[in-house]
């Protein structure tokens, strides 16, 4: 059997399969209509207005731990990133189990966060002067924040009870307990949405108040409301859906907004874990952990451009032809005239990048260790960009590695996929997506020719809700699909999920459709797709299970 | 590689020595009452079957060339043909998939809300059972400071399904521990406290655990069925903890060294110096009897580290699907596979060399060896390579090798949760047992 694929050494989330007869059609009609029941993501069919999706009790995830203990204490080193990994919903990262494992590091990080705590910075009198008082006042400020809610009676009094059960020890370490604790709770573990308890099973509610300010605030910051976030919810400022917006807009100009929305299209084109990404040296020597950490500040910068200062459209996100460079990264963008460590904004030539899709994290993320990888980047822009599933690869298909050979380019290499009319049916989706990306070599940076021969990038893009086009090179594929139908409510989906913590539910029909409509109103503005999502009925309630 | 792997982390017996004085504070028990022990490895990809599985008969069974290594230890093992995960027929998931979330539970895959696969794969969650490591655990280890150590070696530190073997229920996936430097301090770093300064570390810590449940109780009553069901895991592991924070009897035989200097657990070359490690601490957590159960992740199912050590530059999942086109693909997954029943040698090696009894400890302890695959170029259920090795105190007549026929794996693993006192006639799903192999028995 010929059929070529690959796992990356390092199975970030995806692996690389071939897909062949499974459940695409195995063989491609002139229409390509058969396949379209295969590919198409359920259409946002809003079929109950009320309805909305179920949501399972989420933890927090290691990023937003991290978040959550800057805010509270003050940066403390990011120390969640050892924890167990986060589960993965199509794509996001949620906490959903907690482990034995999980748990004691949740154990072992209260500790430690309350003993290396600088409590000159958050306790609210002078250490030396503390008091039972004083300790009160704290325990209602920082179990206020940590709890994304005020404290209830009984729970200030079980502090102050272990408080006082250990001054003994002294003002301070008493403290430190109380912190340790708070850092142990199930109400700062998790995200707690509560729901009247004269409600049933199956019934949607409108969002606690405290709980709303958790959802704007997670989604928007990755981590706890602030202060006045939290005011707003005692006020039920946040009980209409004028009171969220108002707020989601001032939280969108908040510095904190980046670390959100960052971590949102970081993981949605797949770079989340750029740093971890290995290649081989003996290929890519010029590639390295330092590159892949500035490629990454690349990509942030970029995505902040265009959302915080400029147009703030998919299509630039999708197309826009500049990016930030220092000297260290500028030959990956064709760029030599930059020089010293910081990134500046360079335009790059408008035929050859396009915005996200042509940025070498992107690509290079998208790649084998040693080469290209066409299936993995046209799978990409199916799964990522359109929101479409393939079917899995029969049980016994070869997913041999496809060995970079002298003279043969990988284009050629790959031709077997949809040669064979066994593997055709989903090869002929994915592979002429990737080959329009094969002017960038695997670790994402132009190339002109691969293994001597000139680089022959012409693709298409067919079964989509837009029409078919044949493109040659990225640019092309960039500018077609940045005005797809498919890939725009793609992006609506994209940010429900993430705000949401979960993959849309059929339920969730009306509540995508009404996030997409006012996206297009907006001219697809992705600021606007965040307020229009905050709008929605799934956002504002939450169906009730018993 | 091994010795300096070794360097690298445990110091000499001189360190060992130095913080004697502490074992003895702690007290060490007096070897009346052995207990037994079960430790579980894994290696990926299944595996050239025609060169594991041995020539010969039941007793005459000679070995070809991936077992050599395991000739000293001819007499010590029950080698297995013809078991298959009948349990692939049925669940979601692929090949792969089903594999690895069998292996252990003897029953399906679930569906859930969260991916358990790789992005393309069949969309499932976890399995749907407790694994027999964790069921043993529940009965011979739940009063040890760890109820099982989950240890892996470069297993991919991502949560799916292909990166998870023990369950402690449905839809529990237990994480194996990639750094054997954070395990080592988390398994006997607290060993050397005095005897004050652990209790007062135990009082604060089972205060906040005291507070938290509190918390988790009050919290459970508000939530929905399946999110209590959640959060009684976590409440669960909570009990796990507080057990770790009380004083802890060390066996007879501790001597976990010192602490040496940290390694880069990322980089493949050093794949088997961290493999060296955890197989370390397995044995000095069993000789500390700090837990009675553990496992070992050599990568996970479809694992595709390259072995440059033996000069394999290809991934190891990438050479098992040209295994039976390629005759220079099958000649390296038969070294990689050789090369892995040479680190089971070792484990086998440091497990005999303690002496425990009459005997030594490999002797109280099962090891069961086992992949998520048998052929791993067509990547069938069928033929998977199992074998034992320890006899649990004269329970198993070992030194034999058995043919079966379509066998299920369930009937192995129920075998083996009687052999470690976890009676039952099956394990798993109850369709996918046939009966215990009583056939093994002494």
């Amino acid at each position: 059997m010929l059929y070529r694929c690959t796992t990356p050494r390092r199975l970030v989330g995806c692996c690389l399969w071939a897909f062949c007869a499974g459940g695409c059609t195995g063989v491609i009609d002139t229409q390509g209509s058969e396949n379209d029941d295969v590919l198409q993501a359920a259409s946002l069919r809003c079929d109950n207005k009320d309805a909305v999706g179920a949501s399972s009790l989420r933890r927090l995830t290691r990023t937003q731990y991290n978040h959550v203990v800057r805010d509270l204490l003050g940066d403390t080193r990011a120390i969640a990133t050892a924890f167990a990994p986060d589960e993965n919903t199509d794509g996001f990262f949620v906490g959903a189990f907690v482990s034995p494992a999980l748990a004691s590091q949740y154990f072992d990080a209260a500790e430690s966060l309350a003993q290396e705590a600088d409590l000159s910075q958050i306790l609210p009198c002078d250490l030396n002067q503390a008091d039972e008082a004083c300790a009160a006042r704290f325990i209602d400020q920082f179990g206020r924040r940590a709890y994304r809610r005020p404290l209830r009676q009984p729970e200030r009094e079980r502090l102050l009870t272990l408080h006082r059960g250990s001054a003994g020890a002294g003002f301070e370490n008493a403290i430190r307990l109380v912190i340790r604790a708070t850092l142990s709770s199930p109400h700062f573990l998790y995200h707690v949405e509560p729901t009247p308890a004269e409600s049933s099973d199956g019934d949607v509610v409108p969002m606690d108040s405290f709980a709303m300010a958790s959802r704007i605030s997670f989604m928007l910051w990755s981590s706890s409301p602030d202060d006045e976030l939290l005011d707003a919810a005692a006020s039920g400022e946040l009980d209409t859906a004028e009171g969220v917006a108002t707020h989601v807009r001032r939280m969108l100009d908040d510095e904190r907004a980046r670390d959100g929305v960052l971590d949102l299209v970081r993981q949605w084109f797949g770079v989340a874990d750029l740093v971890a990404l290995e290649k081989d040296s003996s290929v890519y020597p010029a590639f390295s952990q330092d590159i892949a950490r500035t490629l990454l500040r690349s990509f942030d910068a970029f995505v902040e451009e265009v959302i915080w200062s400029g147009d703030g459209s998919l299509n630039t996100l999708l197309t826009g032809a500049f990016a930030w460079v220092n000297e260290d990264i500028a030959p990956w963008f064709g760029v030599d005239d930059v020089r010293g460590p910081e990134l500046v904004r360079v335009e790059l030539p408008p035929d050859r990048y396009a915005g996200l899709l042509t940025h070498p994290a992107v690509l290079a993320a998208a790649a084998k260790h040693d080469q290209s990888d066409p299936i993995r980047r046209g799978l990409f822009v199916r799964e990522k960009i359109l929101c479409q599933h393939l079917p899995t690869p029969p049980d016994d298909v070869d997913l041999t590695v496809s060995e970079v050979k002298p003279g043969a380019s990988t284009r050629e290499r790959f031709a077997a996929h949809t040669a064979d009319a066994a593997c055709a049916g989903c090869h002929q989706l994915i592979d002429p997506i990737g080959f329009a990306f094969e002017q960038f070599d695997g670790v994402g940076r132009w190339r002109d020719t691969d293994q001597g021969q000139p680089v022959d990038a012409s693709g298409s893009l067919t079964n989509t809700q837009g029409s078919d086009v044949t493109v040659d090179g990225a640019r092309e594929l960039a500018e077609a699909l940045a005005e797809n139908p498919e890939v725009q409510q793609c992006a609506a989906r994209q940010f429900f999920r993430f705000a949401m913590q979960r993959v849309e539910a059929n339920d969730d029909g009306c509540s995508v459709a009404a996030s997409f409509e006012k996206f297009a109103d907006t001219g697809f503005n992705i600021r606007e797709l965040v307020v229009a999502v905050s709008q929605s009925r799934a956002f504002l309630h939450r169906q009730v299970s018993k | 590689m091994s010795k300096s792997g070794r360097r690298d982390f445990l110091y000499g017996l001189g360190a060992a020595a130095a913080v004697a004085p502490f074992w003895s504070v702690l007290g060490t028990r007096a070897q009346t009452n052995i207990p037994k022990r079960l430790l579980i490895v894994f290696t990926p990809n299944g595996t050239i079957q025609k060169e594991w599985f041995p020539d010969g008969g039941e007793t005459d069974f000679r070995f070809r060339r991936i077992l050599k290594p395991l000739e000293p230890f001819r007499d010590r093992l029950l080698i297995f043909k013809g078991l298959d995960m009948v349990s692939g027929k049925s669940g979601p998931g692929d090949d792969h998939q089903k594999g690895i979330g069998h292996l252990l539970t003897g029953t399906e895959l679930l569906a859930g809300d969260v991916k358990g696969g790789c992005e393309p794969c069949a969309p499932v969650s976890w399995s749907g059972g407790i694994s027999l490591d964790q069921h043993v655990a529940n009965h011979i280890s739940s009063d040890r400071k760890f109820r099982s150590l989950e240890l892996g070696v470069q297993p991919d530190n991502i949560e799916h399904v292909w990166t998870r073997m023990s369950y402690r229920g449905a839809s529990q996936p237990l994480p194996p521990r990639r750094d054997p430097y954070l395990v080592y301090q988390d398994v006997f770093g607290d060993l050397k406290l005095d005897p004050a300064e652990r209790e007062k570390r135990r009082a604060l810590g089972q205060s906040v655990l005291d507070f938290a449940r509190e918390d988790f109780a009050a919290l459970r009553s508000q939530l929905g069925s399946e999110d209590r069901a959640r959060l009684d895991a976590h409440t669960e592991s909570l009990a796990d903890i507080e057990r770790r924070l009380g004083a802890v009897s060390v066996g007879a035989q501790c001597d976990p060294q010192g602490q040496g200097n940290r390694i880069d657990i990322g980089r493949v070359a050093n794949y088997p110096a961290v493999g060296r490690l955890q197989m370390d601490i397995l044995v000095q957590a069993f000789a500390c009897d700090l837990t009675r159960v553990g496992s070992l992740m050599w990568t996970n199912s479809v694992g595709d580290r390259p072995a440059p050590w033996l000069d394999i530059s290809e991934g190891h999942h990438s050479l098992s699907h040209t295994a039976n086109t390629s005759a220079d693909s099958k000649e390296k997954l038969i070294r990689v596979n050789h090369w892995y029943a040479e680190q089971f040698a070792y484990l086998l090696g440091q497990l005999d060399a303690i002496r425990e009894g009459s005997g030594t400890m490999l002797d109280n302890t099962l090891v069961l060896w086992g992949n998520e695959l048998g052929d791993g170029d067509d990547h069938k259920l069928t033929d998977v390579p199992f074998l034992l090795a320890g006899n649990v105190d004269g329970y198993f007549r070992t030194g034999r090798y058995f043919q079966y026929s379509n066998r299920p794996h369930n009937d192995l693993l129920a075998t083996i949760a009687n052999a470690m006192g976890a009676p039952g006639n099956t394990f798993g799903k109850k369709e996918f047992n046939t009966g215990l192999m009583n056939e093994l028995r002494a």
